[in-house]
């Protein structure tokens, strides 16, 4: 038996938890720059306020309803993250943290007339511990404890923890729940899925799994595995879906100059290199674009495709790369607003296609990007670059954010005594 | 909070996952806003230590206002060294 632990609306719900006074009132957490809403908690979405729209067009409607917006504190929802997961182990040995806001635990050897007991007790524990209101799914497979969650998210009753027992209940909720909410079913292939009329989680569960293998691959056939039941993915396993990487900012002023506009994408190359070590992965394809607004009277888009000499992860390597391509991204007089860096295709390490004439990287630089990886996971103050300047007149704007509550002593929440 | 020797500017460590009980020195939510008082079981009510201010009585779910109790306070001797 799986169990996956998700956060309800976590950034939202971080900015609520040393403010007391905005328990059950509408807040919303704006992205990088301020840009667009990344997070809303239910309160919010009561108001009409919608994810991703952006801040600028719901700024007016936000005041009115009264909606509390913050700029996203990642030092905070880290922090709070850990604080979670911590929890979380404590009742459970064997966990495999997902991402942020979710982890999965084995709830294997627990017996069966406890499972929902026991998903109550670790989710009152996380909130009596850090104040974080979660959900929890339980199921015989980890594709399915991410639908069990699902529905513990969407439907009151439930109060918070769903355990999909019975095979009969499990299928009644599997033909209620559409097929592109399957964990590993993307926008793509719910398309590709739907023209064979495979239209609900039941109707990938249902269909001739052999059959999926020929039409699709062995992964889809492994998800609809699981959806009927039949365990296929270990705890520390996620489905080895096709993945990409972007990072792409909108500037907090316009950049007119070329040094400039390098920076920025340098310095995006970095944080794109930070994730794609974090999942393992390398790349040989690297899109790089910049663009002005949309509402300029200059208009202008260019993106350019990079193709590197042998796959990698080294920021070195690539903001080299991306920087040599700025030069056919820039033109003159034009008011660029945003830049990005994106890895259309990430291959994990284990895959790699070595090429018979190309030498990799460097030595030793393997090391050197896991020692500053090390270095920056545990200082606020990061290591970069130089070609990412140091007058970053582009960067973050923030003009919400909440203290630093957990991990600056300077802000540490106050008290009235 | 002078008379449980927490003073202005005092550093609370607080354990939000202890049990309550009587006489616990505890950080409460009341009306949006964080207070630190002493926890009195037997009348239900937050007390405060300086015998100026009034208890304030809390309702039978203490979760609902509670949110930790107060397990060391470290004292600042010079200001702004930590």
């Amino acid at each position: 038996m799986f169990a996956l632990i998700d956060c309800n609306s976590m950034y939202a719900s971080c900015e609520q938890i040393f403010r007391p006074d905005l328990r059950g009132k509408p807040v919303a957490v704006l992205s990088n720059n301020d840009g667009c809403i990344v997070s809303l908690n239910e309160e919010a979405k009561a108001a009409g306020i919608q994810k991703f729209a952006p801040y600028f067009q719901v700024a007016d409607q936000c005041k009115m309803a009264g909606v509390n917006i913050f700029s996203s504190n990642y030092e905070l929802y880290g922090d709070i993250s850990n604080r979670v997961m911590c929890t979380i182990q404590d009742y459970c040995p064997e966990t495999s943290v997902y991402s942020i806001d979710e982890s999965f635990a084995s709830f294997h050897g627990f017996s069966h007339g406890d499972m929902r007991e026991t998903g109550l007790m670790i989710k009152k524990a996380i909130w009596r511990d850090t104040r974080m209101p979660v959900c929890v799914g339980i199921a015989p497979t980890k594709t399915l404890a991410k639908l069990a969650n699902h529905i513990a998210k969407k439907h009151p009753r439930s109060a918070g923890v769903c355990f999909l027992r019975e095979r009969d209940q499990t299928s009644a909720w599997l033909k209620r729940i559409d097929v592109s909410n399957v964990w590993g079913v993307g926008r793509q292939l719910t398309k590709q899925l739907r023209a064979i009329n495979i239209n609900t989680a039941y109707d990938l569960s249902a269909c001739d799994h052999r059959q999926l293998r020929r039409m699709f691959n062995v992964l889809l056939e492994a998800t609809a595995r699981e959806l009927a039941g039949v365990p296929c993915l270990e705890l520390h396993e996620a489905p080895p879906q096709h993945r990409s990487i972007m990072v792409s900012r909108a500037f907090s002023q316009k950049i007119t100059s070329y040094t400039d506009l390098r920076a920025a994408l340098s310095s995006y190359s970095q944080s794109a290199c930070e994730k794609l070590r974090r999942l393992q992965g390398v790349v040989t394809d690297v899109m790089v674009s910049a663009s002005s607004s949309p509402f300029d009277s200059k208009k202008h888009h260019a993106s350019i495709h990079v193709r590197l000499s042998h796959p990698t992860s080294n920021t070195m390597t690539i903001a080299t790369a991306v920087s040599n391509a700025c030069g056919s991204l820039f033109r003159d007089g034009v008011q660029f607003a945003r830049a990005g860096v994106m890895f259309p295709d990430v291959v994990h390490t284990k895959h790699i296609q070595t090429d018979l004439f190309s030498h990799g990287d460097k030595k030793g630089a393997e090391n050197l990007m896991s020692t500053l990886d090390k270095l920056n996971a545990h200082n606020s103050r990061k290591i970069t670059i130089a070609s990412s300047g140091l007058n970053r007149i582009w960067q973050t704007r923030r003009k919400f954010k909440s203290p630093d509550y957990t991990t600056n002593i300077d802000e540490l929440p106050m008290i009235r005594c | 909070m002078r008379n449980v020797g927490i003073f202005d500017g005092s550093i609370l460590i607080v354990d939000r996952s202890r049990e309550y009980r009587h006489n616990s020195i505890v950080i409460a939510a009341i009306n949006g806003e964080l207070t630190c008082k002493i926890l009195d079981l037997r009348n239900q009510q937050l007390v405060p230590a300086n015998n100026e201010m009034k208890p304030i009585p809390i309702p039978d779910d203490t979760d609902l206002v509670l949110e930790g109790t107060v397990i060391h306070v470290i004292q600042e001797n010079v200001k702004g060294n930590l």
